[in-house]
């Protein structure tokens, strides 16, 4: 498969992970949390793919069922797939799908400073990576990880591949981990909410480098995130979830400036912006639905100002408002066409 | 490295200053007669006491009593008692045989309460860690001396695997008081690394491990466990003092020749002056044993080592 | 003794400071009760539906309670005393009339256990009430003052903290010895002093820290801004939550304490006779133990179940009161 001039999505080509249906559920003392109801998205060569929510949304949950990580019990997943490259990973035995883990699907967290193991120097952590799946030696695979602290750009590299985590900042720890990630050039890497932690020029560079080495390999890259603000310059698909489920599915462009679903429209309404000193700041009403009780219909409807009868009774199907943008509402062309003019 | 060494090292001094001092205003200084009883039933001969009086300057203000004490400590010079054997003379060869079963002790609780720990840890509410959990408790709950005299009884007498008494101070003999020495302290080491290694177990980085594509073994066997065993590590440092008093009984049901079978033997005979004199000893070895369990513990966990 | 240390390792609260990696299932709306749910629920609540069902605590409670009556009304589980002695049955095994046979003077020995409870538990329950008001205040006045107030009493701790309690109970006896004359209660007192003296530490340490932790939180903070006054910030807002922890430990330690007096009592230090306690049974029965092994049986056998008892409700509590094991 040739690989596409970096920076473009490569809608054409084949896809690289393709998530369908799915469906995971907690099964706890006090009852069954239906946490992902039903999500489908696909993640082609070359693309940012942001999948935005809040929390309680499922975006994590769908990340940690497809690396295969989810806390089984009490996590289950019930229904769905996910293909890597055509190749259902989760009818797979678990020693085969760990040879996909780290290797092909990566994935990095949100606070680097627990998700780093203190004990051990970032360098050995790294070098892991290399001796455990490639049987390097440990000389060269130090060696190894030094490269990758450079790549990232950690200062004085090689000075500091004897320290330990709790020595970096919170931007280096970050770097750090993604430096893991990227260590066996996997095909997808998967960051969840990786700047949430992190001062906001920090944010900035650590999502420029997110970029730059996507662009370098090539790679897929899904980032998770409730920030609106830092998916613009960098996604070129968003995701909005809500409940467990996908409200809406647009081009970067087209979220911002033409949403189709109450949900997302509230989300752009709440950002702060300059040109608006003085007003009051907008919130969407209400908060989000227990995932044991989620309400009929629409989840969305006991906060939506669209919402009208149909919307208690049935759960709005994804809807397509345009090339590559659907929306899960009945109403999808009142709140579009209310946005765009 | 070197800042938490020379604070450790201070407060060290600090606590030993401390404790020493209570223990000497505990015994000597407070009001009241300070041979009282330590002569066994009766009262100590005058010329014993003259001469402690004179030696300890008692009759001194507190201040220089305690610095006399303490210069004395430092000189090894841990009292005599009233026949006028001195401590140090008795402790010499009794050191080396204490040392020993201590040393088997030690060596019970790390391998067998940390095994058992690591086997209840990985599967907790498993039937293994049932049984361990039941086992630990039920251990935790008879006092040493209660699980010795059993012991001796049923593995030595009735069954004769083991010795009944161990006054060579043999490894051989030392075997069965050592598991009884040690047994308390097994049962809290192994509890002690079922809870830290599930709580581990639960951290993020486990999460992040796997999501490497490590084998359950690394994630448990590497990451986890180098973190689960710095408490546990620690524990076992600090537990040394446990050891030193339970030595005291043990060496006393197996008729040992060591230190603390010397003071079991002070104490039936009420020789005041040699028991404290000795556990006086045992406390000054504790703290150090702490001094150098705490330095460890900075070798273990690289984040202390900058504090 | 160190089962307090393992306890306080296990239950002191550990600054994890990671999140939780499982995305937060929200059970519970912030604030609102949900339908059907009733009210909200308390760390407090959830934790006595817990032990309402499990086991352990069922069980170690009800042996409590039962060892606690003995300890109090003994007459209701024997007829005898251990005065009527009878020399003729020295040493005599168990039978239909005496189940636990008899010990050296003749005493019946389930009589002996009986009454035994009382002088033991009496100990432990004394020596854990004053360990635990010694070392609240401690810890409460280190915590909440801070600065000089906090190092002095700290350095104190640890100065007490570094002597093991058996060595140091061993000290204390013989700091303060006792004529023979000396009436019973004298006795049990040094007893009681001599494991409060040591054992006051841990409970410091862990409400020390317990106060340190919750002096932090906003609610706190706020009761302090609306002017009120220290003593009753302490004693609504911070004594509740700092609690837990120090019930859990004190509860393990009783159990300790009671096994410790039972050693000093082993080697002659505890309680002497005339007093009657399951020390003083097993200290003379261990010279016959090879001949007549029922004058030990019976005592340590008392003696354990009552430890176990208490560790195992120490054990129960602690497990219901951690919301990270649920």
């Amino acid at each position: 498969m040739d690989k596409l001039p970096a920076g473009q999505p490569s809608r054409g080509s084949a896809a690289l992970l393709e998530v369908e249906d799915l469906h995971v559920e907690f099964r706890t003392r006090e009852g069954v949390a239906h946490a992902v109801n039903g999500v489908t998205y696909t993640l082609h060569e070359g693309e940012t793919l942001a999948v935005l929510g809040e929390s309680g949304s499922g975006k994590s949950v769908t990340a940690q069922a497809i690396m295969g990580i989810l806390d089984t019990p009490p996590g289950f997943v019930t229904r769905g797939e996910v293909r890597f490259r055509g190749e259902n990973l989760l009818g797979m035995p678990e020693d085969k799908r760990r040879t996909f883990r780290g290797r092909r699907i990566a994935m990095i967290f949100q606070d680097a400073l627990s998700s780093l193991n203190p004990v051990f120097s970032v360098g050995w952590q790294i070098a892991e990576m290399f001796r455990v799946h490639e049987g390097m030696s440990k000389k060269s695979a130090l060696a190894k990880a030094v490269e990758l602290m450079e790549r990232v750009r950690i200062p004085a590299a090689k000075q500091r591949v004897g320290d330990y985590p709790h020595q970096f900042s919170g931007g280096m720890r970050q770097r750090i981990m993604i430096a893991m990630a990227i260590a066996l050039d996997p095909d997808v890497l998967i960051a969840d909410e990786p700047t949430t932690a992190l001062d906001v020029t920090v944010q900035a560079q650590v999502m420029l480098l997110l970029k730059e080495l996507q662009q370098e390999s090539n790679m897929g890259l899904i980032l998770i995130t409730h920030d609106l603000g830092v998916v613009a310059d960098v996604a070129d698909t968003i995701s909005v979830m809500y409940a467990g489920r996908i409200v809406e599915r647009a081009d970067v462009m087209n979220i911002y400036s033409n949403p189709a679903h109450p949900y997302t429209e509230g989300l752009i309404a709440s950002i702060p912006r300059i040109d608006m000193k003085g007003q009051e700041l907008y919130a969407i009403k209400g908060i989000p639905p227990n995932l044991m009780h989620v309400p009929a219909g629409c989840p969305f409807n006991p906060r939506c100002r669209y919402a009208q009868d149909i919307c208690r009774a049935d759960d709005p199907p994804l809807y397509d408002v345009d090339r590559g943008h659907r929306s899960a509402c009945h109403f999808w062309k009142e709140v579009h066409d209310g946005s765009i003019g | 490295m070197g800042r938490y060494v020379i604070r450790r090292l201070l407060q060290m001094v600090l606590v030993l200053i401390g404790t020493t001092f209570l223990i000497f205003a505990m015994v000597y200084a407070l009001p009241g007669d300070p041979f009282a009883g330590k002569c066994g039933d009766r009262a100590c001969p005058p010329d014993y006491v003259a001469a402690q009086r004179a030696k300890f300057g008692l009759d001194d203000p507190l201040l220089i009593q305690y610095f006399n004490y303490v210069k004395n400590l430092l000189r090894g010079n841990f009292g005599e008692s009233y026949n006028g054997i001195t401590v140090a003379s008795q402790l010499q060869q009794a050191i080396p045989i204490t040392l020993r079963l201590t040393a088997l002790a030690v060596a019970f609780e790390i391998v067998i309460g940390i095994g058992a720990g690591i086997l209840s840890g990985i599967r907790r509410n498993g039937y293994f860690d049932n049984l361990a959990l039941i086992s630990t408790l039920v251990v935790i709950s008879i006092p040493i001396f209660v699980i010795g005299y059993v012991l001796q009884f049923t593995l030595g007498v009735k069954l004769g695997i083991f010795p009944v008494t161990a006054s060579d101070g043999s490894w051989g003999q030392l075997i069965l008081p050592g598991l009884v020495l040690g047994s308390l302290s097994l049962a809290y080491v192994s509890r002690l690394t079922r809870t830290s290694l599930a709580e581990n177990l639960r951290a993020d980085y486990v999460r992040t491990a796997v999501a490497k594509g490590l084998s359950r073994t690394r994630v448990i066997g590497v990451h986890t466990l180098r973190n689960s065993l710095i408490p546990v590590v620690t524990y076992i440092g600090g537990d040394v003092g446990t050891l030193l008093g339970g030595a005291i009984v043990t060496e006393g049901i197996f008729n040992i020749n060591g230190i603390g079978g010397l003071t079991f033997q002070a104490i039936r005979l009420k020789e005041g002056s040699l028991v404290v004199g000795v556990v006086t000893l045992l406390v000054l070895v504790f703290l150090l044993v702490n001094l150098l369990v705490d330095l460890l513990y900075a070798v273990l966990d690289p984040r202390i080592r900058y504090e | 003794m160190s089962d307090i240390d393992a306890s306080a390792a296990a239950t002191a609260p550990t600054a994890r400071g990671g999140s939780q990696h499982h995305e937060a299932i929200s059970t519970a709306l912030p604030g609102r009760p949900q339908e059907g749910h009733g009210e909200p629920r308390s760390l407090g609540k959830d934790a006595w539906l817990d032990l309402r069902t499990n086991p352990i605590f069922l069980i170690s409670a009800t042996l409590i309670v039962v060892l606690l009556t003995m300890a109090m009304f003994p007459g209701l589980f024997t007829s005898q005393t251990p005065e009527s002695a009878d020399l003729t049955k020295s040493r005599v095994g168990p039978s239909s009339q005496a189940w636990f046979g008899y010990d050296l003077q003749g005493n019946d020995i389930y009589t002996l256990t009986v009454y035994g409870a009382r002088a033991s538990i009496m100990v432990g329950v004394l020596a854990t009430t004053i360990t635990l008001l010694l070392g609240s205040l401690a810890g409460i006045v280190a915590g909440y003052a801070g600065g000089w107030v906090d190092s002095v009493i700290s350095r104190l701790t640890d100065v007490f903290y570094a002597i093991p309690l058996l060595l140091g109970a061993i000290l204390v006896v013989f700091a303060f010895p006792t004529p023979p004359e000396t009436p019973s209660i004298v006795i049990i007192l040094r007893v009681v002093a001599a494991l409060a003296i040591l054992g006051w530490t841990p409970v410091a340490r862990i409400m020390r820290s317990s106060v340190i932790g919750v002096k932090q939180a906003d609610y706190v903070q706020a009761a302090r801004a609306l002017g009120a006054s220290p003593v009753r910030i302490v004693l609504r807002h911070i004594l509740p939550n700092a609690v837990a922890p120090v019930i859990v430990v004190s509860t393990i330690a009783l159990g300790g304490y009671i096994a410790v007096e039972a050693t000093l009592s082993f080697l002659g230090l505890g309680l002497t006779p005339p007093v009657v306690s399951w020390g003083v049974a097993i200290s003379e029965a261990s010279t016959f133990v090879r001949v007549s092994p029922h004058m030990l049986l019976f005592p340590s056998l008392f003696l354990s179940i009552t430890v176990l008892a208490f560790i195992m409700l120490g054990d129960a509590v602690r497990d219901a009161l951690d919301p990270k094991l649920r």
